[in-house]
């Protein structure tokens, strides 16, 4: 491969004289006509740079790098609703200092040589030239831009050493010449477009719009400009160029040969344009503009009119194609475009993390699936025609980087975490520095008002937990090291056992290290292949499992859908039926109807697992939970809850009949291969136990707070129920929005937990509030203000939280 | 109405991807429609519910596509 230097560098085309930088390629997109235009009217206030590359003293390539400021969530439609306040909160939000290989303002190659042969090792100069560039302006990001399909494996082999990855580039619309004149075109159409496009064409009798093809338009240029920002205002896709009337002038001085606008004009005022390029082989339909408010905007259709007079002129010019650019595909496609997916190669200036994350987001985001065709040059034997999924993971292979039968493609392939980071919105694993108070401290010794714990009764800090605690430390040492089947059982747990066997109100109790394990234990154990498991489908992870894991017969019903659970039953006699349902549904803090339940279940005959986790110190007379709450505790077959809630501890427990818990003691691997709870852990749920039974003030208290808090939600004009448990779903409708938020309520002390997918689905995702028996009124006003401004904030800017509360 | 056009009717009100698709018989269910391992299931239930059967859940892990679950249905309701 020849070896070539980058010999002459400049940040302005003046530098450089046309003799020189026009034959030293073949591309009429990048003369030096059309690179002035862009430099001279100051587009996007770009950075420029211009290389000339030389191969021993010959100048056989040139290459058209510019930085620019990339907003890449414009790429993302998702957040169209929600950009506004993600911004507000967060101005720099998804926009980078890109520094670009390729054309602004069209699409088309920003590399190009005098000879083919130069292509890779004048890419590879670039690329390396790039590297260093970047360095120099402190640039983000790398990105070459509109390599087709065709070039891409060569590019690859050149780029992806030099830390470049693929991703998805926007797919190109072209229209090929094949006819003799436009008659033949229009002949060419089927029948129906036939019509709509000769009704299109017919402006002038219609509605006396005046059409003209202009090669003087100079003195239209602010006109074009306004007309132009209308558009590119109400787009709905991806735009980022600011053209103004500069630009339109100047094209018209640089490229009086090379350029001409179709203009719609009615009674003397410019109400629409199509502003094209003239390139050797090519007629490119660049820029549009036009009146929304013109009173035939919505009767005449300007634009379909201005793309067949361009398909007209490319024709009457006899240019082999028109270039139709991208987005907007459906009014292209309606012409007989051709759509031709291009690639971008990206890489991050320092962090190869980051490369990674804005490669699969643009690949995720940057194509309409719809709209997506592999031509035929990259279709292969064995894959004739690809569709949108294969392109897809066609391009995620590329960057996953290993074989599809590499045991860990699936971690390869994992990038949500870096993708958040990428945006700024990580919000995982935050980190405090203080116990659980109603405050907690964070890492710069601030006071966070806690609104996301799960100690609804504020134990995890009180002295006669804490204390309890290094007592049993101080007695039995740290961990007990063994099964509790075999030397794991201590005084302790048996005291715990005998307590909570006489809290749940059952004849026998078991525990388990945690409750996610709790629910494994008991519900492996206990189903049975014949089984038939139904389950609401807003249960806790745990449960599903524990169902997963005993591999019986599953059915989730609706969440609290107990019609449907009934034809379910009516249709499933002769199974052995277990219903497994949370009592309090952590996530939306929803409780479910055990009395509704419990009635099924004496006319059906099944048997009734509840999880009580959230419930057990929140609810029912003694604190025992939902169905002692709804007096039903006796028909409930098993009762399952955890310590690291109210009890401020860890671990689980089983309450059930003897024999229930006799079988899980023996069967549930869950509970025999792991070692047992801590004598700390034990300790500190006794002690917590003393409290929750002492407790009814405390538990007064905490649904004293939850209504507080709640109503003064309401009052700020969030919609939402007054919730029965401690539990405030607060829906924002949207994940994005939702991690935005959070982390405004927490640069301002409030914590609360942001709810997503899976937990929830994306049109509930927001926030769980619980709240504590023990914070005060100060620090819920305190929390509360924070939650107006928030209010305010995200209504203000656009965003429906009435429409995302009540869909 | 055609099994199949039962069968999309209750997608379009389980499925998590709906928009910008047609939803055809080749429409597949996890990577174009967005089903998970539960919304699968709850599809699963909603296909009992309209259609009465219990389907044998060594097939659950075989379907693909929308034109699976279709077969699917119409053998267990040949067999009823």
């Amino acid at each position: 491969m020849d070896i070539l230097d980058v010999s002459f560098s400049c940040t302005s085309v003046d530098a450089v004289s046309s003799a020189q930088w026009d034959t030293a390629g073949r591309t009429s997109g990048l003369n030096k006509d059309f690179l002035s235009i862009v430099e001279k009217s100051k587009v996007n206030n770009l950075k420029h740079n211009y290389l000339l590359l030389s191969c021993q003293n010959d100048i056989v390539a040139r290459a058209n790098l510019y930085e620019v400021n990339f907003d890449f969530s414009t790429t993302d439609q998702s957040l169209k609703d929600c950009i506004k306040v993600i911004k507000h909160w967060q101005s720099d939000f998804m926009d980078f200092k890109v520094l670009e290989l390729g054309l602004f303002t069209m699409i088309g190659d920003g590399l190009d040589c005098i000879d083919e042969r130069y292509l890779l090792p004048a890419m590879e100069a670039t690329a390396q030239h790039m590297i260093s560039q970047a360095e120099q302006l402190g640039s983000d990001f790398l990105l070459i831009r509109d390599i087709p399909l065709a070039r891409y494996q060569a590019m690859q082999a050149v780029l992806q050493p030099l830390g470049f990855l693929p991703c998805s580039g926007f797919t190109n619309a072209v229209l090929y010449n094949q006819w003799q004149d436009f008659e033949q075109y229009l002949h060419s159409m089927k029948s129906k477009s036939r019509t709509k496009a000769k009704a299109a064409l017919n402006l002038t009798e219609k509605f006396g719009i005046r059409v003209q093809v202009l090669t003087d338009y100079q003195h239209l240029a602010p006109q074009m400009a306004a007309l132009w920002r209308n558009v590119n205002q109400s787009s709905k896709d991806y735009s980022r160029e600011q053209l103004n009337s500069e630009f339109f002038a100047l094209t018209q001085h640089y490229l009086p040969q090379h350029s001409e606008v179709i203009t719609f004009e009615h009674q003397g005022k410019l109400v629409g344009f199509m502003y094209n390029l003239i390139g050797a082989d090519e007629y490119i339909m660049l820029d549009w503009g036009v009146d929304y408010d013109f009173e035939y905007y919505q009767s005449a259709n300007l634009y379909r009119a201005a793309s067949l007079l361009s398909v007209q002129r490319m024709i009457e010019l006899g240019k082999q194609r028109l270039e139709l650019g991208i987005t907007n595909y459906t009014p292209k496609l309606f012409l007989g475009a051709t759509l031709e997916p291009k690639l971008f190669f990206v890489r991050h200036r320092t962090d190869p993390d980051k490369t990674e994350a804005l490669a699969r987001a643009l690949t995720d985001n940057i194509q309409h699936d719809a709209e997506l065709t592999i031509p035929a040059c990259y279709q292969t034997q064995d894959r004739p025609c690809w569709n949108e999924l294969q392109w897809r993971e066609f391009i995620h292979r590329e960057i996953d980087g290993c074989d599809a039968t590499d045991a860990f493609a699936v971690v390869q392939r994992f990038g949500l975490p870096q993708q958040l980071k990428l945006a700024g919105l990580y919000s995982y694993y935050p980190e405090f520095c203080s116990g659980q108070f109603a405050t907690i401290k964070n890492s710069a010794g601030a006071d966070v008002v806690l609104l996301g714990t799960n100690s609804y009764l504020g134990l995890n800090t009180h002295p006669h937990v804490v204390a309890a605690a290094i007592a049993a430390v101080d007695r039995y040492g740290t961990g007990c090291s063994g099964s509790p089947l075999l030397n794991g059982t201590l005084d302790l747990h048996n005291r715990l056992v005998q307590r909570i066997t006489a809290f749940s109100q059952k004849p026998a109790a078991l525990l388990c290290s945690t409750g996610y394990q709790t629910n494994l234990a008991a519900l492996s154990a206990l189903i049975q292949p014949e089984t038939l498991v139904l389950m609401d489908e807003r249960n806790h992870r745990s449960l599903f499992d524990g169902v997963a894991l005993a591999g019986g017969k599953m059915r989730v019903f609706a969440h609290r859908n107990y019609t449907q659970l009934e034809s379910i039953l009516k249709r499933s006699q002769g199974y052995p039926v277990l219903v497994v349902t949370d009592s309090v549904f952590s996530m939306e803090g929803s409780l479910a109807d055990l009395p509704a339940l419990v009635q099924l279940k004496q006319q059906y005959g099944f048997r009734l697992f509840v999880d009580e986790s959230h419930a057990v110190g929140v609810l029912g007379q003694t604190g025992a939970g939902a169905a002692e709450h709804f007096g039903c505790l006796a028909q409930v077959d098993v009762v399952m809850a955890t310590f690291s809630k109210s009890f401020a501890s860890l671990g689980g427990y089983i309450a059930a009949s003897c024999k229930v818990v006799n079988y899980i003691k023996h069967k549930g691997a869950g509970h025999i291969f792991s070692a047992s709870m801590p004598a700390a852990s034990a300790a500190a749920a006794l002690a917590a136990l003393d409290l929750i039974e002492q407790g009814s003030a405390q538990r007064q208290q905490l649904h004293d707070n939850c209504r507080y808090f709640a109503t003064g939600l309401q009052a700020i004009g969030f919609q939402l129920q007054i919730p029965p448990v401690p539990i405030i779903h607060l829906i924002l409708g949207h994940p994005t929005l939702t991690l935005a938020a959070y982390q405004t309520l927490l640069r301002r002390h409030v914590y609360v937990n942001p709810i997503m997918p899976p937990a929830v689905p994306a049109s509930e995702a927001g926030f769980r509030i619980s709240l504590m028996a023990s914070h005060r009124q100060t620090e819920l006003d305190q929390a509360l203000a924070e939650f107006d401004r928030l209010y305010q904030e995200i209504t203000s800017h656009g965003y429906s939280l009435t429409l995302a509360q009540t869909e | 109405m055609t099994i199949t056009e039962k069968i999309i009717g209750l997608i379009q009100r389980t499925a998590k991807h709906t928009q910008g698709y047609a939803i055809t018989a080749q429409s597949e269910l996890v990577n174009q429609l967005g089903y998970d391992s539960l919304k699968l299931m709850q599809l699963i239930t909603l296909l009992e519910d309209e259609f009465d059967l219990m389907i044998d859940d060594i097939h659950i892990g075989e379907l693909r596509t929308v034109a699976h679950l279709a077969a699917l249905v119409e053998e267990e309701t040949a067999c009823v």
